[in-house]
C-alpha cells in the first residue's frame, strides 16, 4: 500500500514539475509576444493619433505578465524615474531590450521614433523566435522527460 | 498644476517670490536665476536653473512623449494642461529652409493664464450688438485674458466657437456661457472650414492672428456671416492696420491693450464708422 502511494506521489511530482517548467517557458514566451504586440500597437497609435507614452502603457491590454511590466514602467514614469523592466522570468538581455525600448519611447522625437520602432520590432521578432524555440526545445522536452522520469521511478519502485 | 510642471524645488522657489495665483510668467534659463513675473513686476529667485531642470519640465509637459508635440515644437512652444503655455528656445534643426524641431533646449518661458471675470465689462457697448472686434496688444498685454472674458460674455447670447490653437482658452475652471464650443490644438487654417460648415457658429473667437497665414480663413469666416473676436500682436492699432491692411475691411472695432501700468490695461478703443 505504501509502495503504491509512493509511486503515485513520485509520478505526480514529476508530472507537476514538468508542467511547471513548461509554464515557465510559456509565460516567458507570452511576455515577449506581448512586447512585440505592444511595439506594433505603439507604432500605429503614435503615427495616427500621437498618443502619449503614458496613455499607451495604460491602454494596452494583454493577458500575460507584460501588463505588470507596463504597470511598473508607468508608475516609474509618473514618479519621474526611468522606466525599467526587471521581470525575473526573463533573461537579462530581454529585460535590457524592453527597458531600452521604454527609454527610447519616452525620449525620442517625431523624427527618431520611426528608427526606434523599426529597430525594436526587429529585435522583438528575434527574441520571439528564440523564446518560441526554447519553449519547444526546452519546455516541451523537459515536460516529456519529467513524465518519463516519473514512469521510470514507478517502474523502479515496482 | 504649476507644481506638477515645475517640480517641488523650482515651485517652492517661485512661490517664495509671488503667491501662486499671482504668478503670470516664469522664465528658466540654464545657468541663470529663476525669473518670475506677476502683472506688475519681474523678480529673481534664489535657485540657478540647470539643464536637468529644463529637461524634466519638458518631460513633464510632454508626458514623456516629445514625439507627440512636433507641430507645437516647430512653432516654438509646448502646451500644458490648464492652458499653460511653455515657450522654448534652444538649437533649431532646419531642413530645406524649414524649421523641423528644436534640440539642446536652453530656455523656457512658462505663461500661466489667469481668468479675470469682468475684464471685458468695460467693452459692453461693443459686445451687444456685437460686430467684428480685434484686440491689439503687445506681448504680455492681457490679450488672451480679455478675449476669454469676451468669449464668456458672448457665449451667453450667441453660439460661440473658440478656435483655441494653442490650448490657452479652456483653462481649468474657466467660466463660459451655455453656448460655447471649443476646437483645441488645431491651426486655424485647418480647423476653420469644418468649423464653419459643421458647427455653424454665430461668433468665432481666435487668438494670435497672423494675417499672412490666416487672412484667407478670416475672409472666409467674414463671408459666411460669422462675427469675429480676435487678437493680434502689435503696439498700436495704426501699426497693425498698416502692416495688414486687410484687417481694415474685416474689423469694425479695435481695442488696444497695454502692459503698463499693468497687463490688461485698456489704452484705447477705436470704432470705425
Amino acid at each position: 500500500m505504501i509502495k503504491l502511494v509512493l509511486m503515485a506521489v513520485a509520478l505526480l511530482i514529476c508530472v507537476f514539475s514538468g508542467y511547471a517548467v513548461e509554464a515557465y517557458f510559456k509565460s516567458r514566451s507570452a511576455v515577449i509576444n506581448d512586447f512585440l504586440a505592444f511595439i506594433r500597437y505603439a507604432k500605429r497609435e503614435t503615427e495616427f493619433l500621437k498618443t502619449d507614452a503614458e496613455q499607451l502603457m495604460k491602454n494596452f491590454g494583454c493577458a500575460s505578465d507584460f501588463s505588470k511590466i507596463l504597470e511598473s514602467a508607468l508608475a516609474a514614469l509618473r514618479e519621474g524615474k526611468a522606466p525599467v523592466c526587471a521581470y525575473d522570468k526573463l533573461k537579462k538581455n530581454v529585460n535590457d531590450e524592453i527597458s531600452a525600448f521604454f527609454k527610447g519611447l519616452t525620449e525620442c522625437d517625431y523624427y527618431s521614433k520611426d528608427a526606434l520602432f523599426g529597430y525594436s520590432v526587429s529585435v522583438a521578432e528575434e527574441l520571439k523566435k528564440q523564446s518560441d524555440k526554447e519553449l519547444k526545445q526546452k519546455g516541451e522536452l523537459i515536460k516529456k522527460l519529467m513524465f518519463l522520469l516519473g514512469v521510470g521511478l514507478v517502474v523502479l519502485l515496482i | 498644476m504649476l507644481e506638477s510642471l515645475l517640480g517641488e524645488e523650482l515651485y517652492s522657489d517661485a512661490v517664495k517670490i509671488f503667491k501662486p495665483d499671482k504668478i503670470a510668467e516664469i522664465r528658466l534659463r540654464i545657468g541663470r536665476k529663476l525669473a518670475v513675473k506677476d502683472v506688475f513686476s519681474n523678480r529673481f529667485g534664489q535657485r540657478t536653473v540647470t539643464e536637468a531642470d529644463i529637461l524634466s519640465i519638458i518631460k513633464r509637459a510632454t508626458k514623456n512623449s516629445l514625439y507627440a508635440f512636433q507641430e507645437e515644437l516647430c512653432k516654438g512652444y509646448l502646451p500644458y494642461s490648464g492652458g499653460i503655455r511653455i515657450g522654448v528656445a534652444g538649437s533649431g534643426v532646419v531642413e530645406k529652409d524649414r524649421l523641423i524641431t528644436y534640440k539642446n533646449f536652453t530656455s523656457l518661458t512658462i505663461r500661466i493664464p489667469h481668468e479675470i471675470l469682468g475684464a471685458a465689462d468695460k467693452l459692453s457697448a461693443l459686445l451687444n450688438p456685437f460686430e467684428n472686434l480685434l484686440v491689439v496688444s503687445p506681448p504680455f498685454g492681457g490679450k488672451t485674458t480679455l478675449l476669454r472674458d469676451i468669449a464668456r460674455i458672448l457665449s451667453n447670447d450667441y453660439d460661440t466657437l473658440v478656435l483655441d490653437e494653442r490650448g490657452e482658452f479652456g483653462m481649468d475652471g474657466a467660466v463660459f456661457g451655455e453656448r460655447i464650443d471649443f476646437i483645441a490644438g488645431t491651426p486655424k487654417t485647418l480647423a476653420a472650414e469644418g468649423a464653419i460648415r459643421a458647427m455653424s457658429p454665430e461668433v468665432m473667437v481666435l487668438d494670435e492672428l497672423y494675417p499672412p497665414k490666416d487672412g484667407g480663413v478670416l475672409c472666409e469666416m467674414a463671408r459666411s456671416g460669422i462675427k469675429l473676436a480676435a487678437g493680434i500682436h502689435s503696439d498700436s492699432v495704426e501699426g497693425a492696420l498698416k502692416r495688414f491692411p486687410e484687417l481694415n475691411e474685416l474689423f469694425s472695432s479695435f481695442v488696444l491693450l497695454s502692459n503698463k501700468p499693468r497687463a490688461g490695461s485698456i489704452k484705447s478703443v477705436v470704432r470705425l464708422p
